[in-house]
């Protein structure tokens, strides 16, 4: 295997990874809380920009070079946590606005009415995070204190990715079977039977928008850290619907249907027209994951909305523990004439 | 007692009823859904509210449990005025509603549409992620509370299957299941039986009985006049929004007015 390849290799792991983490946050407000929000990806982006910002140094090293606010020094994880709390955090605020007042569909528009506007935004106000060009020469995490040779700190990386996904793949089962994530769904399934039970369901639905904006914030940290440059056009709102679509067809509400959706989608699908020879006029080929997108969202939408994965009932026996069996004993018992334990 | 553990009741709330509606009323557009509507919920009992279709009464009780906002007049429950609460509010103090239309969680099996009814600890991120000792423990308590539940209902055979994948009477005795897990002070019932088979329609009036006679107060909107005879002791009528009467169904087959507006 040549350098070259095992270079793309890895950084096909580290885009996994990322898209995994992403989806995962996803998953938690659309899957879990039914929230649809388009505007996904715009907290991705203020993950990106804060890892960004907290790392650069001040932007007056190289005089002229490119403006931003901030510009700290921070070191790893710092620059990490800070990009999963802003993305919590403005996920939080936008949430509190969107979610309260609004009915389901007129959110959905209103998150997408958010990300173009956020995008024209950035791009306009250069002093903020140096505008329509963008950022570069964000500095990877420790890559000067591990001495790694190229080849091998992007494996690193790699694996490093790799594991952040693990983790927080396993916070999103621990949420996920723990009673929030019961009002999650509870909510999404029927939100005026959750409210007449006590449920404050704009207060659910907003922390499952404070989970799933840390999420996008992490991963957008991890990309940028990777690829050491950001910009508007990496975040135009129809990355969203790339998520969306592995959603989709991994399968709504099921874990691993996102891993596989993951896989499925942003890896396998969008990265084969990479390998197909240029034809046409310039840029047709790229432009060509959008039309793959589409057409895979709607082919599953059609013949299997469920997804690859589908979504399966938890049995009591997720919820089974020891407290519950020692509570469940003296009914057992009783039941087949036992003595009380 | 199984399941259900009406929370003790405030003094003001025996003394003038555990609810009390005054003067409501609710307009859509000219539309006079409720008019000047008073009446009294007893602490103990079914107590019944009949009429006929359009009487205005899914949307006092609608009103009541604060899922829809009065054009003018006060609730209030257990000698607090409730009139501005959320419905998340009023059920959090013990005032739990059901639904005409099957209102389960589809994809929630019937054992978490249960013990979803309950709160604990875990349904904060926090708590979730920290305190997970804490509400495993607790989840325990309420998940052997729904088995029991279940078990009191027949319905321990289905504890692993989707709600949406239940007949629709088996939904409504979800429901009902599910506001007695929420601990209810009074449950309101918007038509328990409608859409039900004759079978499973007596297997819920005999549990309605049954947790009467455990001392659970009811609120129950019910077109069979049948089943409104040996349920509830107190029985209110109401016509075009209107409350026409209010007595026993004896009572009632004895008056004229409502006789010709509704049992003619």
């Amino acid at each position: 295997m040549n350098a070259g390849f095992q270079l793309y290799l890895a950084t096909l792991v580290v885009y996994f990874a990322v898209y995994a983490i992403a989806a995962m946050g996803l998953s938690i407000q659309y899957s879990y809380a039914g929230v649809v929000n388009l505007a996904f990806i715009v907290f991705q982006a203020a993950g990106a920009y804060t890892a960004a910002v907290l790392t650069l140094g001040p932007d007056t090293r190289i005089a002229g070079f490119q403006t931003y606010i901030l510009g700290y020094e921070l070191p790893f994880p710092i620059p990490l946590i800070a990009a999963a709390a802003v993305g919590a955090l403005l996920s939080s605020v936008v949430g509190v606005i969107a979610l309260k007042k609004l009915r389901r569909d007129y959110q959905a528009m209103a998150f997408l009415v958010l990300s173009v506007i956020a995008t024209d935004l950035v791009t306009n106000l250069k002093g903020l995070f140096n505008g329509q060009a963008g950022l570069a020469l964000i500095p990877s995490p420790l890559q000067n204190e591990l001495g790694l040779s190229y080849g091998d700190y992007h494996w690193a990386y790699a694996i490093y990715a790799v594991v952040l996904t693990a983790l927080v793949y396993g916070v999103c089962r621990w949420l996920g079977n723990s009673p929030l994530g019961v009002s999650w769904r509870a909510t999404r399934d029927n939100e005026t039977s959750a409210a007449a039970l006590g449920k404050n369901v704009a207060r659910v639905r907003l922390s499952a928008m404070a989970v799933g904006g840390a999420l996008a914030g992490l991963s957008g940290a991890v990309l940028v850290q990777f690829i050491t440059v950001w910009e508007p056009n990496s975040w135009l709102f129809p990355e969203t619907f790339v998520l969306f679509t592995s959603l989709i067809v991994g399968g709504l509400g099921n874990s691993k249907g996102v891993l596989l959706g993951v896989l499925a989608v942003p890896i396998l699908l969008l990265q084969g027209p990479s390998f197909l020879p240029e034809f046409g006029r310039t840029g047709l080929v790229d432009s060509l994951e959008w039309v793959i997108v589409g057409l895979v969202t709607l082919v599953f939408l059609w013949f299997r909305p469920k997804g690859l994965l589908p979504e399966r009932p938890r049995r009591l026996d997720k919820y089974r523990s020891k407290g519950l069996q020692a509570l469940l004993r003296p009914r057992l018992n009783r039941d087949v004439g036992g003595p009380p334990a | 007692m199984i399941g259900v553990s009406p929370q003790p009741t405030a003094t003001v709330g025996e003394k003038h009823g555990l609810l009390r509606v005054d003067s409501l009323s609710r307009s859509y557009g000219g539309v006079k859904a409720v008019v000047d509507l008073s009446f009294d919920v007893p602490a103990s009992g079914i107590t019944g509210l009949i009429g006929p279709n359009g009487a205005g009464k899914s949307t006092a009780l609608g009103i009541v449990a604060g899922d829809i906002r009065q054009s003018s007049g006060r609730v209030t429950f257990d000698g607090r005025d409730i009139s501005d609460y959320a419905s998340h509010r009023r059920a959090q103090l013990g005032l739990v509603r059901t639904f005409q239309m099957s209102g389960e969680f589809g994809k929630l099996t019937v054992l978490e549409n249960l013990i979803t009814a309950v709160p604990t600890v875990g349904e904060s991120v926090s708590g979730a992620l920290l305190r997970r000792p804490a509400w495993r423990t607790a989840l325990d308590a309420v998940i052997a509370r729904a088995l029991e539940l279940l078990d009191r209902f027949d319905m321990a055979n289905k504890t692993d299957t989707w709600a949406s994948d239940l007949s629709g009477g088996q939904k409504r005795l979800v429901e009902i299941m599910r506001g007695l897990m929420a601990s209810p002070k009074l449950l309101l019932l918007d038509e328990p039986m409608a859409g039900v088979n004759p079978e499973l329609r007596k297997r819920i009036e005999t549990h309605l009985l049954e947790l009467r006679d455990d001392g659970l107060p009811m609120l129950m909107i019910e077109h069979e006049l049948s089943v409104v005879e040996r349920c509830c002791g107190h029985v209110i009528v109401m016509a075009r929004g209107l409350k026409l009467a209010e007595g026993t169904m004896a009572d009632h087959r004895a008056n004229e007015a409502v006789r010709s507006a509704y049992l003619a």
